[in-house]
């Protein structure tokens, strides 16, 4: 029997080097890419990182190309990572990658051009269900585990899909990649969004200008203490450019896009413990029961907070915690795990300081399209937007 | 494997290596020497510059090496005007990324790029270009042969007609692709700067020329020790340059029969490729070695990937630093609609390819464009 084909996404990097790696130790018939999403301003496009992969590509004795998603990458993550920051949040644009491009858009390429799988670098595992299912793990190297990018992988996605070097350390990545002769093993993890190489204040400041308003700085209670140069520059628990006269440390609460106004106050004003989501998935393609205990993540790099699920519609959730998440910024993911296993997750629409009472029955709230809009809310006035 | 990608890189004539060897069995000085080891390099150096001179009708003076295709380019657009007061430039749409983003950085630097865009057919006419031409346009830059499609463009009548609008004009051609298939004399073609490059007609990678007309004056971009006439700075390539020449000679000497044969492998390809497709730019006015062609519905990259499975190497467009394939600028630049662009191939080929070679890469061409349509 042919060896399976598998398209791997080499990004340039250590990890991606090292799954090709691998698969081609196990006998697969491995294919190399690498996707050209951004132009740099220096040049025709962004040669190095590919380089990198093609000479590994060619160590390794595997074909490898460049796939150019330029103008895909623009419009379904560049464009609204933008809009989401002139609306007052901050979007995640690798969690839109992931779920635009490579998961999407990647996937079906790699079927139509003859590959069973797609492979990726990403710190995660999948694993394969007896009944047929697959589940979406953490990695082994819990330091490293990237599963919260992947948050929106589903039943159809995970069956095309390998993690190689989920069930690996960092180290032992980098170990193999040290054996194997491969240029990449010493390279550095990247930590920048490819399209905001200096900062996304840089990014912004250059491509929303126009939508850059100046406006006022204001205290939980409503008095002026500063003014920003945009509103779009600011995140949830920023603590850089809100500085108040008083010199107490103070930290943006909230954004109010409409009227450019940034909310500040102390770092207990941040604590949340009911956090609510949009635009759920769930791996297992339907939601976990109401009530179930979770753990959850915010944040790529937060510890995971327990809690439990006490709110599900047909797509958003909300879930109470046992202690305080801090600064859940809308518009980045709130990702649910139980154990090693990750459930689904969302993008953060708004949170509180007050738990729910409990499991919300049907007969409390009414909806509006489809967001719940609550009959009764005692603590409504507080849930932060 | 099946190579038919030689607008890209074509591999060095086999006398030319053997030349190469010879000339690494002792290998020259540093020509800018005073002693008599150095004369000998500098004696192999101006031997080639004298060759090339007398092969592309241009004084030995006029012929400035450097490092390829780009670099002449870069310096053909920046040399006239690096330093001066803002000024105008006329390039045509279809350029090679050498000259276009050339162009583009000079237009960040104060400068001001006029585009002169082709017809349907890929030729950019003369009136075309002459309606942005104004008195104070300083350079023009229309290539020869475009490198995706192989139309060649009127570079002499446009030169002329320029001429006799903006005397004091430059007038720069990329004739990069034009080496093989076209019979090139510098003085007849009435142009001032003329960029060539060595691995387009089988000399080495990391070798060019600029023909510089006697009198331009030109602000060097590598300065240092006054080699090639105070030109370009840089200890010279001698063996580089000295296998440049040798291939040009051959190239010369040998492009009646590159003519004939590549024009019979090329139409053989088109005409065995049953799958429908559009043909790219005026079939009759283009060099016989390059051709593209247009597959609906397709994208360049997945034809290229599946050819290459198949061992037949094309291109989809013109070739990236980092291998990608871009919509091509060129057919965009003559109208075809972005669906369809995206989905080109450029095959090209040269006097060694066999029948039998283009007999398999149509047949593969077919099978891989049926897999992907009837996915």
């Amino acid at each position: 029997m042919a060896p399976r084909r598998v398209m791997v996404a080499m990004s340039g990097g250590v990890d991606s080097s090292v799954a090709a790696a691998l698969l081609c130790e196990k006998g697969f018939d491995v294919t190399g890419v690498t996707l050209k999403l951004w132009r740099s301003e220096s040049g025709c496009c962004t040669a190095a990182d590919a380089d990198d992969a093609r000479a590994v590509a060619r160590r390794l004795g595997i074909r490898h190309y460049v796939l150019d998603y330029e103008t895909e990458f623009r419009e379904a993550v560049v464009v609204p990572t933008i809009e989401g920051y002139i609306a007052g949040e901050t979007p995640n644009p690798c969690i839109e990658c992931n779920r635009m491009i490579k998961f999407r858009l990647l996937i079906e390429r790699a079927n139509a051009l003859g590959c069973a799988f797609l492979a990726t670098g990403h710190h995660a595992r999948i694993s394969r269900i007896a009944c047929g299912g697959h589940r979406l793990l953490r990695a082994v190297d819990q330091a490293k585990d990237q599963s919260y990018v992947l948050y929106m992988l589903g039943q159809e996605e995970l069956a095309s899909m390998l993690f190689p070097v989920g069930e690996m350390t960092k180290d032992r990545v980098r170990a193999e990649a040290a054996r194997l002769g491969l240029r990449t093993a010493e390279k550095f993890d990247s930590q920048d969004v490819c399209f905001a190489p200096d900062s996304m204040r840089d990014f912004l400041e250059r491509e929303a200008a126009g939508a850059l308003v100046p406006g006022e700085i204001r205290d939980a209670a409503g008095a002026v203490i500063g003014t920003h140069d945009g509103a779009a520059l600011f995140t949830v628990g920023q603590r850089r450019g809100v500085g108040a006269p008083t010199g107490r440390r103070v930290y943006v609460t909230e954004i109010e896009a409409g009227d450019g106004v940034v909310k500040v106050g102390e770092r207990g004003d941040l604590d949340a413990r009911s956090i609510r989501a949009s635009d759920a998935t769930w791996v297992s393609g339907v939601p976990p029961e109401l009530g179930a205990p979770v753990e959850v993540k915010a944040r790529y790099g937060a510890h995971p907070v327990s809690g439990r699920l006490n709110e599900i519609g047909d797509h958003h959730f909300r879930v109470d915690l046992d202690a305080a998440v801090w600064a859940p910024a809308p518009g980045q993911a709130l990702v649910c795990y139980q154990g090693e296993e990750l459930l689904g997750g969302g993008t953060i629409r708004s949170w509180s300081a007050f738990a729910q009472p409990g499991v919300e029955s049907a007969a409390d709230r009414v909806h509006v399209g489809d967001e719940p809009v609550h009959r009764q809310t005692p603590c409504s006035r507080n849930w932060r937007h | 494997m099946i190579y038919l990608d030689h607008a890209a890189s074509t591999p060095p004539f086999p006398d030319v290596v053997q030349h190469v060897e010879r000339l690494l069995a002792h290998p020259p000085a540093n020509p800018s020497g005073a002693h008599s080891a150095a004369q000998a390099a500098s004696g192999i150096l101006e031997d080639a510059r004298d060759e090339v001179a007398a092969l592309l009708g241009a004084q030995p003076r006029e012929v400035i090496f450097t490092s390829g295709g780009s670099e002449s380019d870069n310096f053909a657009l920046k040399g006239p005007i690096l330093g001066k007061a803002p000024s105008h430039i006329v390039v045509t749409a279809v350029e090679h990324h050498a000259v276009l983003d050339t162009a583009k950085w000079l237009e960040s630097q104060g400068h001001e790029v006029s585009l002169a865009f082709p017809g349907a057919d890929g030729i950019v006419d003369p009136d075309s270009v002459l309606a942005h031409c104004r008195p104070d346009t300083a350079l023009v830059s229309v290539m020869l042969v475009n490198n995706e499609t192989g139309v060649i463009q009127p570079v002499k009548a446009i030169a002329s007609a320029i001429r006799g609008q903006v005397p004091d004009v430059l007038v720069h051609t990329d004739a990069a692709q034009a080496m093989s298939a076209l019979q090139v004399n510098f003085e007849d073609l009435g142009v001032d700067l003329l960029t060539l490059s060595g691995h387009k007609f089988g000399g080495l990678q990391g070798t060019g020329a600029l023909l510089v007309k006697d009198g331009t004056r030109l602000t060097p971009l590598i300065h240092g020790g006054g080699q090639e006439l105070g030109r370009r700075a840089g200890t010279s390539n001698v063996v580089g340059y000295s296998a440049f020449a040798a291939a040009l000679r051959i190239a010369v000497d040998r492009r009646e029969e590159f003519v004939a044969v590549t024009e019979l492998l090329t139409g053989r390809l088109i005409s065995q490729i049953k799958s429908s497709k559009v043909d790219n730019g005026d079939v009759t006015a283009r060099v016989p070695h390059i051709t593209s062609m247009c597959f609906e519905g397709l994208r360049s990259e997945d034809l290229v990937m599946l050819l290459d499975r198949e061992g037949v190497c094309v291109s989809g467009g013109s070739s990236c630093a980092s291998g990608a394939t871009e919509p091509s600028h060129v057919l965009l630049a003559m109208g075809r609609d972005p669906e369809v662009a995206r989905g080109a191939l450029r095959v090209s080929v040269n006097a060694d390819c066999v029948e039998a070679e283009i007999d398999q890469a149509a047949s593969a061409i077919d099978a891989v464009v049926e897999a992907l349509r009837s996915r």
